[in-house]
């Protein structure tokens, strides 16, 4: 009898997991969207958010989160490498002479057959990006930050990032993988609602299309954000931070 | 040369077969290139190597080996990989319902056999398709008593129930899915073969017992993991959608759920 452990060792079971974990991604990424868009805001704002969810279910809900991101992380990236290295050539030893794609009604394209090379990608950027804002304080100096009005003392992450965007390599690098990023989600959103079962005959073409939408949004969404510091650089350096037009 | 082979050679193209040649299992293989004359456009695919075939054996070569059967599109026989694509460029025929007025005369024609490890090469283009057979006998049936010939008519199928079971029923099994998968998956046949007793009243009481047993022994034959490439539906000679696969896996995630 097969249970529902041994069901997720299965290739269907592969395809629960890897919709799984990457949904929960792109719930998570649309959520960091949101919070950046706070850098408009000015350095109040977006401090005061970052202190917001450092001191949530005083200060462990932060933890039980980051577990649980790093945890689906880690799932969705060893299947991958297992699904698009270890079994495709194992299920195909010898290959095609001659590769084509047919016609019509075929979701197969450079987003779908890169998965895991535009997957790797984002992997590598996230360790540069957790390692360049979130342990900054680790090993560089990150100035203090005093709440208007109150005592509380925080680091200023405001700072981090805005200084961060004003080097064009590191904003050039960020377009780059966020325009990846866009490909990855392209076959990937709409692809784990097909992994989980969850799509049928008439709901497969308005979620392609919806795949679309929020690929473009993600994508743009991400890479406006430094685009417009590094331009906008004096404006987010000030004391109040966030956009003067 | 009768008068209407003459007629036939003078009016009919030329093309250039690149042909994978493999003289049997597990012997080694390569690419060779032959030239065909006399290729009329109303042709079929298989008519053409037909020719080519009779051109060889004319010349003392020995004559490709391919499949084939019905040569009408319905009995998922014929198989090969046309310039990358399984059964060609024309979408919802099978190889041999291709006629050769879709390739430019003069041009290069590449045929493979289908590709995947469940599938091993028997001889040039005939490939070892038994795999998909041991799904179904995995539990692609119905065992239990179904009713006679009066029930049909008093067990009410809904329409839409009816069409889906159809859609899946048009599966002939030709592998065209598996040899078109980046991965060698052959989620799409499986499914069609789950979902098409799964939505009629008949195929509910062994629905779970064949969901999972049908996925697992997909597994053990080593087909590959799908990745939702949904080139197995673009090339299906009877476009069968991927929408049964979406039904498989919420069926096999229900019979482990709630066995």
């Amino acid at each position: 009898m097969t249970t529902f452990t041994g069901a997720l060792r299965s290739s269907l079971g592969k395809k629960y997991l890897m919709g799984f974990t990457g949904l929960v991604w792109v719930g998570f990424a649309i959520g960091h969207l949101i919070g950046n868009f706070l850098l408009f805001a000015g350095r109040e704002a977006f401090n005061g958010y970052a202190y917001f969810l450092e001191h949530l279910g005083h200060g462990m809900l932060i933890y039980v989160a980051e577990a649980f991101l790093a945890l689906t992380i880690l799932i969705h990236v060893a299947n991958g490498i297992n699904v698009a290295v270890l079994d495709k050539s194992a299920a195909r030893p010898v290959g095609y002479q001659v590769k084509g794609n047919a016609r019509g009604r075929t979701q197969k394209g450079l987003a779908s057959q890169t998965m895991i090379w535009t997957g790797l990608t984002i992997l590598g950027f996230l360790v540069l990006h957790l390692v360049t804002f979130k342990f900054a304080y680790l090993w560089e100096q990150v100035p203090d930050y005093k709440f208007e009005g109150t005592n509380i003392m925080t680091r200023d992450l405001y700072s981090v990032v805005v200084r961060r965007f004003s080097e064009g390599w590191y904003v050039g690098l960020y377009t780059a993988v966020m325009l990846l990023f866009g490909m990855h989600l392209k076959h990937g959103v709409w692809s784990a609602f097909q992994s989980l079962g969850l799509l049928n005959k008439k709901t497969t073409a308005p979620m392609i299309s919806l795949a679309w939408v929020v690929s473009i949004v993600l994508s743009l969404g991400f890479l406006f954000l430094p685009v417009t510091v590094f331009v906008m650089n004096e404006s987010f350096a000030s004391p109040a931070g966030g956009l003067h037009l | 040369m009768s008068k209407e082979e003459t007629v036939a050679k003078k009016q009919g193209s030329r093309y250039t077969v690149r042909v994978w040649r493999q003289a049997g299992k597990d012997k080694p293989g390569q690419l060779v290139d032959y030239q065909v004359d006399g290729i009329i456009p109303n042709m079929s695919f298989l008519e053409m190597l037909d020719v080519l075939n009779e051109q060889l054996t004319k010349e003392g070569k020995e004559a490709i080996a391919f499949d084939s059967d019905c040569r009408e599109g319905i009995c998922g026989m014929c198989s090969l990989v046309i310039d990358g694509v399984a059964h060609g460029p024309h979408s919802g025929c099978t190889t041999c319902a291709v006629r050769m007025r879709d390739f430019p005369s003069g041009s290069t024609i590449t045929i493979e056999p289908f590709r995947a490890k469940a599938f091993p090469v028997i001889k040039d283009l005939v490939v070892d398709r038994s795999a998909l057979d041991k799904i179904i006998a995995a539990g692609g049936y119905v065992s239990v008593n179904a009713g006679a010939a009066p029930d049909a008519n008093s067990i009410l199928v809904g329409k839409e129930s009816a069409d889906r079971a159809m859609d899946a029923a048009a599966c002939i099994g030709c592998g065209a899915c598996v040899a078109a998968c980046p991965n060698a998956s052959a989620s799409l046949f499986t499914s069609a073969k789950i979902t098409q007793l799964a939505s009629l009243p008949q195929g509910q009481p062994e629905r779970k017992k064949r969901v999972k047993a049908m996925v697992e022994e997909m597994d053990r034959l080593g087909f590959g993991d799908c990745s939702n490439h949904g080139e197995c539906e673009a090339v299906c000679p009877k476009e069968i959608g991927i929408n049964h696969i979406a039904q498989m896996r919420r069926d096999y995630l229900m019979a482990t759920l709630a066995p």
